[in-house]
């Protein structure tokens, strides 16, 4: 299943980059360059070859594990991209947790107090969170965080003054490793405002899942039939209503991941965090097509890991399911 | 003595931090108590105790003391791309390398007026082919090893001969500025230097096939810079990410996207400099995020200040406002090979038609000047004699209709990006727009992505079209010559303007040394330009920074770097 659809998007992705109009060598060389330089520059980038060739090649690497060499910074995607991809992977689950820690109770509580006062407010600030622009939430959050109470830093991973001495790349981990638990509480403070704007909508979505799949089990007869041996309301919630309603909100986490783990871009940019999101953009800007290709090629390849995790996690929660 | 070396300059610090403090508005470009460059052979210590001395004639009363923390965070909207000065044009990349790099020559701090940089005294013989440089001694790369006229010579052959061991070809450098401001390269046609000659160790001759005017200009630019040869050994193609020059500050770290990090370099040529002990260079891509951080006190100097912004900056405390001298221009363009826009008198009825300063109060925060000539009105050669197409609607209708023009139609190209001289590109369309509107033309604004922007403008596909220039180093030819000389065509010349009197004017201005004869040949080329107005010039605009009142010695470059060297924080 992986492979088809790994070669499936490389094909899509590469056609579509080499369709839209605009030319690496300019934007590499700036708006400022001679037609000389450019011809001259995309002889040296082999941009003067055919599509088809420049498409053998480039899978010929990849069968290699060769992801390219980026065309703007001349060096090994594969070495080039770890960092930013660290970055976006531990902003992703720092988000993650959140919304799944938020969202789930959230939605367990208002399906067992359904249409109460709880359940309305929750529901509403759910519905306000799935319809919040991103962009408003972060600048917002900078404004009255950062600048007016000054809690929390507004940008970045980590004090650029005092930088983290990076082994994996997680900061999380590499300030643990270097033995800085004061640097460890600095990083955990960078991801706060990031990690609460980017879990907000998935969060408002986790809920409103939950809280309907809940009632769903709620109503069904095994549970009527628990409450009527007289066990305690809220342990029926969480052990037993939970774990049956538990099959869609994990589809939804999954997918919610995988969209995070790409489409960061808005907070990697407000936030000026540097991962996958705004490695791709850029180098969508300056059509730096191997980047662009490599870059979609690793998303896509974690979208489908993660669904893969996903779907291994239901036969294990519902053992019914084989597969 | 040393002592009071550090008070006055504590004192002219002090001086520098209440005239900006104290009124946002000015800003302080104005700060050239030492303007009179010093062209003949001065020694660089020397000269530093003289500016320090002048600076203290100024006197201040109170005084900032030296921070403890000299970490100055610099933030800016995108990354470099190299820091192989000489292979990029961004911006960007200069801005970092300017600290890490020298060239021969230097600039003044806050204009093109050349001083001695790495070399200390030059002399030019034999009309303008033959140029001798003076080169400092005692100075040393990063790494320890000396800098001498091998060093020089190897890095111009670097740029010129394709072939050169460290010229890194198959590696996708191209070294296009060199190629602009030199003719080409070696066993091009247009390539001036013929040959480099190492005198002595510490002197170097230049030997060039015809006179070029720019040549002192090109000398100063950070594109020419020194690197240290033995870095070219060591790191070869990787050169762009492990820099190593003879500058103020040293290359410590780059993660890409996030941060550059310098330090300070002990063993500068300059006594006592830099001040600071550590630059940060932070990406930071969304402006109003950036602002905000400087507001809260994580950064300390922040670069593309949105307009709007401005007004609220104006007397907010903690907070201080820097212009950096304008070097551009803004235009908007006609293609002169698509019809209507052939005819002299349709492009000169369109001049009268769009209102500058209305557009400079909306969207420039009035921080640009209206412009009538394509260079900036500091660069040689500026004709102020010319007298601008007024803002006359009236005018214009009358104009257009003796010329037979009725229901005129055409496409507005508008740029989809911001640029230092166009912060806003879509609203200046809605202006000038609704300018054109008024004398019953219809422009229909159309817009694209940047990439394809310029390469359907290049080729022609467009109507009326608006666009910029930024200048490099300070040198007229680099905006006649790439914006209207016919043999940029395709190329910056996207109003395909052709005149063959200009060319020849632009020409000779190119290879004459005496400083006013060009004047005057660019002087001429102006009032043709003016008369056949192939394009409308509109602003040039002066860029706005914005940084915390601690940061003190502060004073941007028009060629949008600078070098850090005297900036010191306080407390």
């Amino acid at each position: 299943m992986l492979i088809p659809v790994l070669i499936g998007m490389s094909l899509i992705t590469f056609s579509i980059i080499h369709l839209i109009p605009g030319n690496p060598a300019q934007t590499i060389l700036g708006e400022q360059a001679t037609p000389a330089a450019i011809e001259q520059l995309e002889e040296q980038l082999g941009l003067n070859e055919p599509y088809f060739v420049q498409y053998t090649e480039y899978m010929a690497g990849l069968l290699q594990g060769d992801l390219g060499n980026s065309l703007r910074t001349n060096a090994a995607i594969s070495a080039e991209i770890w960092p930013f991809l660290a970055a976006t992977i531990e902003l992703t689950f720092f988000a993650m947790v959140f919304a799944v820690i938020v969202g789930v109770n959230a939605g367990i509580i208002s399906a067992w107090k359904q249409n109460s006062m709880f359940d309305y407010t929750a529901m509403l600030i759910a519905l306000i969170g799935v319809s919040m622009p991103i962009f408003w939430l972060g600048l917002m959050q900078q404004w009255i965080f950062a600048q007016e109470l000054g809690w929390l830093p507004a940008f970045g991973r980590s004090n650029p003054r005092d930088p983290v001495e990076t082994v994996t790349h997680f900061y999380l981990i590499d300030t643990l490793l270097s033995g800085r638990p004061d640097q460890f509480v600095t990083s955990l403070k960078h991801l706060v405002l990031p990690g609460i704007a980017l879990g907000t909508i998935p969060m408002a979505i986790i809920a409103r899942m939950t809280r309907s799949s809940m009632l769903e089990v709620l109503r069904s007869d095994y549970i009527r039939t628990v409450q009527a041996k007289g066990i305690n309301h809220l342990s029926i919630v969480y052990r037993h209503g939970f774990k049956n309603a538990v099959i869609p909100v994990l589809t939804v986490v999954g997918l919610q991941t995988g969209t995070l783990l790409g489409g960061a871009i808005l907070t990697e940019t407000i936030f000026s965090w540097p991962g996958i999101g705004r490695y791709v953009f850029e180098a969508i800007g300056t059509r730096d097509y191997p980047v662009i290709q490599s870059g979609i090629l690793v998303i896509a390849t974690m979208f489908v890991f993660i669904n893969l995790i996903v779907d291994l996690l239901y036969s294990y929660i519902d053992p019914r399911i084989k597969y | 003595m040393k002592k009071s070396l550090v008070l006055t300059s504590v004192a002219a610090a002090a001086l520098l931090f209440t005239a900006c403090g104290g009124d946002n508005n000015e800003g302080n470009t104005n700060v050239d108590n030492n303007a009179e460059a010093n062209n003949a052979a001065d020694d660089g210590a020397e000269e530093n105790d003289e500016a320090g001395a002048e600076e203290d004639n100024d006197g201040g009363e109170e005084a900032g003391t030296p921070s403890e923390d000299q970490t100055l965070i610099f933030a800016r909207g995108g990354d470099s791309v190299s820091l192989d000065y000489a292979s990029v044009t961004d911006g960007e990349s200069s801005r970092v390398t300017e600290q890490i790099y020298e060239s021969l020559l230097s600039f003044e701090e806050d204009s093109f007026e050349i001083q001695p940089g790495l070399a200390e005294d030059w002399e030019v013989h034999d009309d303008g082919t033959r140029y001798t440089f003076q080169l400092r001694e005692g100075v040393t790369f990063h790494d320890g090893t000396d800098f001498n006229a091998d060093a020089v010579k190897l890095n111009f052959e670097r740029w010129a001969d394709p072939d050169h061991e460290f010229h890194f070809a198959d590696e996708g450098y191209a070294y296009s500025v060199y190629g602009t401001q030199f003719g080409g390269f070696e066993g091009d046609d247009g390539h001036v230097i013929d040959e480099i000659n190492v005198l002595d160790d510490y002197e170097i001759e230049f030997v060039l096939n015809q006179p070029l005017g720019s040549f002192i200009q090109n000398m100063g630019m950070s594109y020419f810079s020194i690197t240290s040869p033995a870095a070219f050994e060591e790191y070869g193609a990787e050169i762009n990410e492990n820099p190593v020059g003879t500058g103020p500050f040293q290359f410590v770290s780059w993660s890409r996207d996030d941060s550059i990090v310098l330090e300070k370099y002990e063993d500068y040529w300059q006594e006592d400099l830099p001040k600071l002990d550590q630059v940060i260079f932070q990406v930071i891509p969304d402006n109003s995020a950036r602002l905000t951080a400087l507001r809260s006190g994580e950064i300390d100097i922040m670069d593309g200040l949105n307009p709007d912004d401005l007004e609220q900056l104006d007397g907010e405390e903690g907070v201080q406002t820097f212009e950096r001298a304008t070097n551009n221009i803004g235009y908007l363009g006609f293609n002169e090979d698509k019809e209507p826009f052939d005819d002299p008198e349709l492009r000169r009825a369109l001049n009268h038609a769009i209102d500058k300063e209305n557009l400079i109060s909306l969207l420039y925060a009035d921080k640009a000047e209206p412009a009538k000539n394509l260079i900036p009105p500091d660069y040689l050669g500026y004709n102020d004699e010319i007298e601008a197409y007024e803002y006359d609607p009236e005018l214009a209708q009358q104009m257009l209709e003796d010329a037979g023009y009725e229901d005129l139609e055409f496409d507005l190209w508008t740029m989809p990006v911001a640029r230092p001289y166009m912060p806003d590109p879509q609203r200046a369309a809605e202006v000038m727009q609704a300018n054109l509107d008024e004398i019953g033309v219809t422009a229909n604004i159309v817009s694209m992505e940047w990439a394809t922007y310029l390469e359907q403008t290049e080729a022609g596909e467009h109507d009326l079209f608006m666009l910029g220039w930024s200048g490099v180093n300070g040198d007229p030819d680099y905006f006649f010559g790439n914006l209207l000389h016919s043999d940029a065509i395709p190329g910056g010349n996207r109003n395909f303007y052709r005149n063959d009197e200009v060319d020849a004017l632009l020409d000779e201005a190119k290879v004459t040394i005496d400083e006013d004869e060009r004047a005057e040949l660019y002087m001429e080329a102006q009032e043709i330009i003016h008369e056949e107005a192939p394009m409308i010039p509109l602003v040039h605009s002066i860029p706005v920074l914005a940084g915390s009142e601690r940061v003190s010695g502060y004073v941007p470059h028009p060629s949008t770097s600078e070098p850090l060297t005297n900036v010191e924080l306080m407390d």
